[in-house]
């Protein structure tokens, strides 16, 4: 039933192979994205190939520093 | 099954030796049931057996056992006599000449060889055994002697032409299994021969008399279990045909039957005598077999597969369910073209694999693929032969082993095609244990579980034959029976490609959808071929591009032009267009369009000055009412987007959304204050003085605002699975567009009236809130709490002529179970959404509400309320869909690698368009994990990932089949278990949690937790009921386990994991019959929750979740308990209290003895703006709880006080007379009620007391407008009767108890019984119940000695018209101490009988419209429900 899907955190030792990326479009918005997939257009990837979590962090991470920009 | 099984099977490699069964697949027999008698196997020695021709050993012969693969065939075919699927089938086409002659004996021959063929199979004591068969002389036509209706088509075939079809041949007629004393059964030989070259078409003739064939059942008991027909179809070109029962041939064997008759034909072509028979004797093959269940190999196999599957993985299957295989399978031939077959060659050994193999990783990528599954696995038919002796043995040894594949859209093709070369070669080792003996190891056989998906049977080598020179092909025309699906591959090296054959169960699949599978198949194969092998899958697709077209675009066509409006503005537009129209409805109370913008334009510019504006949020934390619409209508107003708090939430929760969404104000009321953290925001309170002199001085107009679609309109909190709760924010152009659509859908016009019943914090409020107001309909606001009550409901929704009206399904099934909701005919639509809708659900709906429309929508909270609806149709079948897109939104139904499913085929839902949230309120990470790139859509543009699977059908409507994790839907409400374990696993005490639904009992889901302890925790294991009071302060109510488990450990499964299947289910056993009520609150709770679980008893100790509680149960509990006691209850306070005994506690209405037996007993008392009271009067023995089942009749706004006896609670002097005891009364119940008009009942003495106080009411200037009285008769007709004896007293205190007397005279054991019995009165302090026996005693001297006055009025009178002993009793008594008229209600029940709850609920029947009319100025009338008896 609860089958990892694309965009979930691979669990073992894949937990830390590079499976996803970070893409973000015009717009600002940020997506993870399995790496087997083609990155579809209108996005860029903005980190990776990376593991899960490192992506996880990547988006935090600029959302913070967009915030922060915005604020300034 | 490979190439290395080829040489293995021809005898060059028995180290590894393995292979692939020919022909025969399926057959495992594990479904049908097991072999009955495999351990009756005797562990003989070789057996007799001799070939043809050779001389039978003496002695008795009970022939051979069987194989365990033999057994499981016969015993299948045993449970279903009359069966063919057990038919195995073959087709040699021969392209030259033949002589029949020849062939015939050629097949005699051959027959007398394989012992296999001359067998039956016949039930013995020692278990089913194959027992000798003698075969008749070889005739090319139909064999002479008594035609059997078990025979093959032999008998029944008209011989065209005998000189041609009649071929004599010799007869072989000894069996190798017979033994000399004992002769065989003799048999004709079966072999029918035909020229059908006349035919028009003599292959389709051909086809007709072989499918004629292969549709009858072999009789295992009588044999012989094989046939053979020649037909003649050109004048170069014959069809040999052959049907064998699987019992006693498997595919090998079948190779090895057509190698040796073409080589035994060619011989005897060319005028040579055949080489000796190559067979082995199948003496040794059953030996073989007997020999591995007792060796050590068998062992080690178990140990194998037992292992490889200790975690019993479910194996998915294309048709998502199973079924028992039918006598027939469907078949659908294919090919796949030479080039792309010469393209999978060259890939297999390009990966150093065989073709075979890349044939099951293909397949298995599809089943992946087309069951949105990780992991697969597929059956393997497996030749079970191990050693050169077996392998030249005909017989049914076949197996069929499991292989276990995890596909992942990541991994190459290579990758996957390397587990499947692995994967078989450790199956291959094991090979000989047995797929039945498996499945029960696992313990699947019980469940009926299957252990594989389909089967794929390839068959990699050709036959290669040829017939005295002539060429041939061999077809497979039945491989055996058909569990599910089994894709058979040949290659039969003629240069035309694979053959693939895709043979389904009909019960599972219907043939388009097997002829899609197969297309669909092939397509990716060729696609595989051409691919990149070390490329990852994920870039290979299951869609044909026609089907690609239909799922992406023609299913999405939905583009709709739609004007930039907000959510607000087209309210404004419509406020300004009707100002006068009735805008909303609540409690009676109406305000008009320019009434409710008014309010909510000022409140807006006092909340501009607070600081909302457009980007801002304000928090909303009150309760239904008015000020909620106008306050949620202001903040849209100011720019804002508004953040509901529910203040049924608990402090917990609604401090975390608070903390977390950080608004710029928080409109509330003084209630919920207080719940409210401080966060030094302004609190604006709607009711505050101060406030509203604020609010008089803004102007009333709309205010200015710099607005844009863009703009956040509200944001929504759902369940987070990482423990915190997550908002949802929502743009204007998403609730818009969700608006515009639903306008444009279903039309809502200004004579509408929609209810607004959902809670503020559940999304589907969003348009209930609003849609109205854009549309001039008016809105009809429900009570708080309101939307748990069906019978609230369908009042409201019957007096306020609601059209418009939203159920959650399970809410749905409550209303429908209402009998009032069939008067709802006014009802123009209802929706339903938020959870799957039944079709019972629906079906229910329209024979309730018959032409009423019932609409199903869904959506989540994440996409603007709903994104897909369907209109339910009377009589539809199957599951109700969640139908097609709304307005500009796009559905996704995709697969593990991201690619669209074909219809039918099941995935995770996505969804695109214009109505996505904007994401998660600060929660990037998340957000970009949610809403992600959409590969299908505009370039940049985002879809939301749901979680749901779905399936698209082929008409484009989607039906919901469950969810891809652990999130469940409980009554409509989105809950991540991972949120209440991670609060749990917070708990001090606990050390790890886990949370499921269970539905232990079908109808019954019940949210489960389940708790392990601390190490070193002081007070020791967690106490559930603590725990669970921990939680209520912190989750809302319906996140709050009902059943809480503490475990010592968690089951794990062999790999580690949590194993969820092995959590036990909660044991309701020990709930039973604990303590007896103290107080008459106690003893109304315990009825109460006995009622609502539909127990018929509860003890005022059990726990109302422990015995099946649930929070449904809990709001209709909660809803009873208000109406019976009149107190408030929220369903949060069942957590904390979940016993009748700790709820009285908490209730503190008339909480202890004292109270509960004081003169002045407030059953539900006065509070602003209830009704006026009644007042009931107690019966002969003093005490008034037996009215307390008044209560839930008579609406919660009728307060009730009774008047109980004196002497009660405290010794105290009891009245003299009657009069004393009126005026004692009076004065009680002018302490509640000063004045007049009064309204009184009284039953049996209480009716006499009653009377008696009406009559000093009325002489002290007072009006009475209600007296009734329960089957209360006056004093003339006691005066001369004798005043009872304490035996009489006791049968008073029995009725009380709502008991016959039943002749007790001892007071011990009267109050044993009632204890028994669980009444209340069993707990009264000793003085008590002495001090009843007296006033029983007392009252019945006191009527003895009353004498009536005049009552101006009118009297209702309720009989109890059963047959009595007191025949003389005659309510006509009265006639003399009324002046109005007597209003009669016959009730069928005994006196005693009165108070019990369905007499009392009629009573209340009765007088509820009476005491819901406010006092008239005359007193109340007798309406025509009564039939009225002259009183004079």
């Amino acid at each position: 039933m609860t089958n990892p899907g694309p965009f979930d955190a691979p669990d073992g030792p894949r937990a830390v192979e590079p499976t996803h990326r970070v893409l973000r479009n015009a717009a600002g918005q940020w997506s993870l994205w399995p790496a087997f997939a083609p990155v579809p257009a209108g996005w860029d990837t903005v980190h990776g190939p990376a593991p899960h979590a490192s992506c996880e962090e990547h988006v935090e991470r600029a959302a913070r520093a967009a915030a922060e920009d915005a604020a300034r | 099954m490979t190439v290395h099984d080829l040489a293995a099977a021809r005898g060059t490699d028995t180290s590894a030796a393995g292979g692939t069964d020919t022909s025969a697949a399926g057959g495992d027999g594990a479904a049908a049931g097991e072999p009955a008698g495999a351990a009756a196997v005797a562990p003989a020695g070789p057996p007799a057996l001799a070939a043809a021709g050779e001389p039978a050993r003496p002695g008795p012969d009970r022939g051979l056992p069987l194989t365990a693969a033999q057994s499981g065939m016969w015993f299948a075919q045993a449970l279903d006599p009359d069966s063919p699927a057990q038919n195995t089938a073959e087709l040699v086409e021969i392209h030259g000449p033949v002589d029949p002659e020849l062939f015939v004996r050629a097949l005699h021959r051959v027959a007398g060889e394989a012992d296999a063929l001359r067998v039956r199979l016949v039930e013995t004591p020692d278990g089913p055994r194959q027992l000798p068969l003698a075969l008749g002389p070889a005739r090319a036509a139909p064999a002479p002697g008594p035609a059997r209706d078990t025979g093959p088509t032999t008998t029944t075939e008209p011989a065209r032409n005998p000189a041609r079809d009649t071929v004599p041949s010799g007869a072989v007629s000894s069996s190798a299994v017979s033994s000399g004393d004992a002769p065989a059964a003799t048999v004709p030989f079966p072999f029918h021969l035909a020229d059908l070259r006349d035919r028009t078409d003599p292959d389709a003739a051909a086809r007709a008399r072989t499918g004629d064939d292969l549709s009858r059942p072999f009789d295992l008991a009588a044999g012989p279990l094989f046939a053979h027909a020649l037909f003649r179809v050109g004048d170069e070109r014959w069809l040999w045909y052959q049907r064998v029962h699987h019992a006693v041939m498997d595919g090998y064997g079948y190779s090895l039957l057509a190698r040796r008759t073409a080589e035994v034909y060619t011989a005897l072509a060319a005028g040579e005598e055949p080489g000796p028979s190559p067979f082995g004797r199948l003496g040794d093959l059953v030996a073989e077999d007997t020999a591995y269940r007792a060796s050590e190999t068998y062992e080690k196999d178990r140990a194998h597969w037992t292992e490889q599957f200790a975690d019993r993985p479910e194996v998915p299957n294309l048709a998502g369910r199973t079924a028992l295989p039918s006598r027939t399978f469907l078949r659908r031939t294919a090919r796949l073209a030479p080039e792309a077959t010469e393209r999978v060659r060259e890939l297999a050994s390009s990966l150093r694999a065989t073709w075979p193999d890349v044939l099951i990783a293909a397949q298995a990528l599809y089943v992946s693929r087309a069951t949105n599954s990780r992991e697969v696995v597929l059956g393997l038919p497996m030749m079970g032969r191990m050693g050169s002796a077996a392998l030249r043995i005909p017989g049914m040894v076949m197996n069929v082993l499991p292989l276990r594949l995890t596909v992942a859209p990541g991994d190459t093709f290579a990758q996957l095609t390397r587990q499947v070369v692995l994967g078989i070669r450790a199956a291959r080792r094991h090979q000989r244990f047995r797929y039945e003996d498996i499945r029960r190891e696992l313990g699947l056989l019980g469940e009926g579980r299957s252990l594989v998906g389909p089967l794929v049977n390839v068959m990699p080598f050709d036959y290669g034959l040829t017939f005295a020179g002539a060429r041939s092909d061999a077809h497979n025309l039945s491989a055996g029976p058909v569990d599910d699906l089994t894709v058979n591959i040949y290659d039969r090296a003629d240069g035309s490609g694979l053959r693939i054959d895709y043979d389904g169960n009909p019960a599972l699949y219907e043939e388009p959808e097997l002829a899609a599978h197969q297309r669909r198949f092939l397509r990716l194969l060729t696609a595989v071929a051409e691919g990149d092998p070390h490329a990852p899958t994920g870039s290979l697709a299951l869609p044909t591009p026609v089907e690609r077209d239909l799922v992406l675009t023609e299913f999405n066509d939905t583009a709709q032009p739609v004007p930039p409006t907000t959510l607000i503005g087209p309210i404004e537009a419509q406020a300004a267009r009707t100002p006068d129209a009735p805008a909303l409805v609540f409690r009676g109370r109406t305000l008009s369009y320019a009434g409710l913008n008014a309010r909510a334009n000022r409140l807006a510019r006092e909340l501009t000055a607070r600081g909302v504006r457009p980007g801002t949020l304000a928090a909303v934390a009150l309760p239904r009412s008015v000020d909620l619409i106008v306050t949620l209508l202001a903040v849209l107003k100011a720019g804002g987007a508004y953040l509901p708090l529910d203040p049924d939430y608990p402090a917990g929760r609604l401090a975390y959304m608070l903390e977390d969404a950080a608004p710029v104000c928080v409109v509330t009321d003084a209630a919920t204050r207080a719940a409210l953290p401080a966060t030094g925001r302004p609190v604006l309170e709607p009711g505050d003085p101060e406030l509203a002199a604020r609010l008089a001085a803004h102007p009333a107009t709309d205010p200015g605002r710099a607005l844009t679609p863009q703009h956040p309109a509200y944001v929504i909190y759902t369940s987070g699975s990482t423990g915190r709760p997550k908002g949802v924010v929502v743009p204007h152009s998403a609730i818009d567009n969700r608006l515009r659509w639903m306008q444009a859908e279903y039309r809502l016009a200004p004579g509408d009236r929609v209810l607004q019943k959902t809670p503020s914090g559940f999304d589907v409020s969003v348009w209930e809130f609003f849609w109205a107001f854009r549309q001039g309909a008016t809105l009809v606001v429900a009570e708080p709490g309101g939307h748990k009550d069906p019978a609230h409901l369908a009042r409201l929704i019957r007096e306020q002529a609601v059209t418009t009206v939203h159920f959650v399904p399970s809410m749905l099934q409550v209303f429908l179970a209402e009998p009032a909701a069939a008067d709802c005919d006014g009802l123009r639509r209802v929706f339903c959404s938020g959870e799957a809708l039944p079709r019972e659900t629906a079906e229910e709906f329209h024979r309730v509400l018959p032409g009423v429309p019932l609409h199903n929508l869904y959506g989540p909270t994440e996409a603007a309320v709903d994104v897909t609806h369907h209109p339910c149709v009377p009589g539809e079948r199957g599951p109700v869909p969640i139908g097609k897109p709304v307005w500009n939104t796009r559905l996704y139904v995709l697969d593990a690698a991201l690619q669209p499913c074909p219809p039918g085929i099941p995935g995770e839902l996505y969804l695109a368009g214009v109505q996505l949230a904007d994401g998660y309120l600060g929660r990037p990470a998340l957000t970009a994990g949610r809403f992600v790139a959409d590969p299908f859509g505009p370039p940049g543009s985002r879809m939301y990932r749901t979680g749901d699977l779905a399936r698209r059908r082929d008409d484009g409507a989607v039906e919901y089949l469950g969810r891809t994790d652990h999130q469940v839907k409980l009554r409509g409400q989105r809950i991540e278990p991972g949120e209440i374990e991670a609060a749990l696993a917070a708990c001090e005490g606990v050390a790890a949690a886990c949370v499921l639904v269970r539905e232990d009992q079908p109808g019954n889901q019940r949210l489960t937790g389940y708790v392990t302890p601390a190490a070193g925790t002081p007070g020791g294991t967690p106490d559930p009921d603590a725990l669970r009071a921990e939680l209520a302060g912190q989750l809302p109510d319906h996140m709050v386990p009902q059943d809480l488990l503490v475990l010592a450990d968690f089951p794990l499964s062999p790999n580690g994991k949590l194993d969820r299947g092995a959590l036990p289910a909660p044991d309701r056993s020990s709930a039973g019959r604990g303590r007896a009520p103290r107080t008459p609150q106690e003893e109304t709770l315990a009825r109460l929750f006995a009622e609502v679980l539909g127990v018929p008893y509860v003890g005022v100790d059990d726990g109302f979740f422990d015995l099946g509680g649930n929070s449904l149960l809990a709001a209709r509990l909660v809803a009873r308990v208000r109406d019976a006691l009149g107190a408030e209850l929220a369903v949060g306070a069942l957590f904390r209290a979940p016993s009748p005994a700790a709820l009285a506690d908490r209730l503190h209405v008339a909480g202890d003895n004292r109270e509960a037996l004081g003169v002045l007993l407030p059953l539900r008392p006065v509070r602003p703006g209830s009704r006026t009271p009644l007042f009931v009067f107690h019966p002969a023995g003093g005490i008034s709880w037996c009215y307390s089942g008044l209560l839930a009749h008579l609406g919660a706004d009728q307060p009730v006080y009774g008047l109980q006896a004196r002497n009660l609670a405290v010794p105290e002097d009891m009245p003299g007379t009657m009069e004393e005891m009126a005026d004692d009364y009076l004065a009680q119940l002018r302490k509640v009620q000063p004045h007049g008009p009064y309204r009184l009942l009284g039953w049996s003495v209480g009716g006499v007391v009653a009377h008696t106080v009406a009559v000093r009411l009325q002489e002290a200037g007072e009006r009475v407008d209600l007296l009734a009285l329960l089957d209360a008769y006056p004093s003339d007709q006691w005066r001369d009767l004798p005043i009872p004896a304490e035996a009489d007293a006791l049968g008073a205190l029995l009725r009380m108890a709502g008991f016959e007397p039943r002749g007790d005279t001892d007071r011990e054991q009267v109050l044993n019984f009632l204890h028994e019995e669980g009444s209340a009165l069993a707990n009264l302090p000793e003085h008590t119940l002495n001090s009843v026996v007296d006033i029983v005693v007392n009252n019945a001297r006191l009527m003895r000695t009353h004498r009536h006055r005049v009552f101006d009025g009118d009297l209702v009178f309720f009989t109890a018209a059963a047959p009595r002993a007191e025949s003389w009793l005659d309510r006509r008594g009265w006639a003399p101490y009324v002046t109005g008229r007597l209003l009669n209600r016959d009730l069928d029940c005994l006196h005693p009988q009165l108070t019990q709850p369905e007499r009392i609920a009629e009573v209340a029947g009765v007088l509820a419209p009476r005491l819901a009319a406010e006092p008239a100025a005359e007193p109340v009338g007798g309406p025509a429900d009564i039939p009225e008896e002259n009183a004079r």
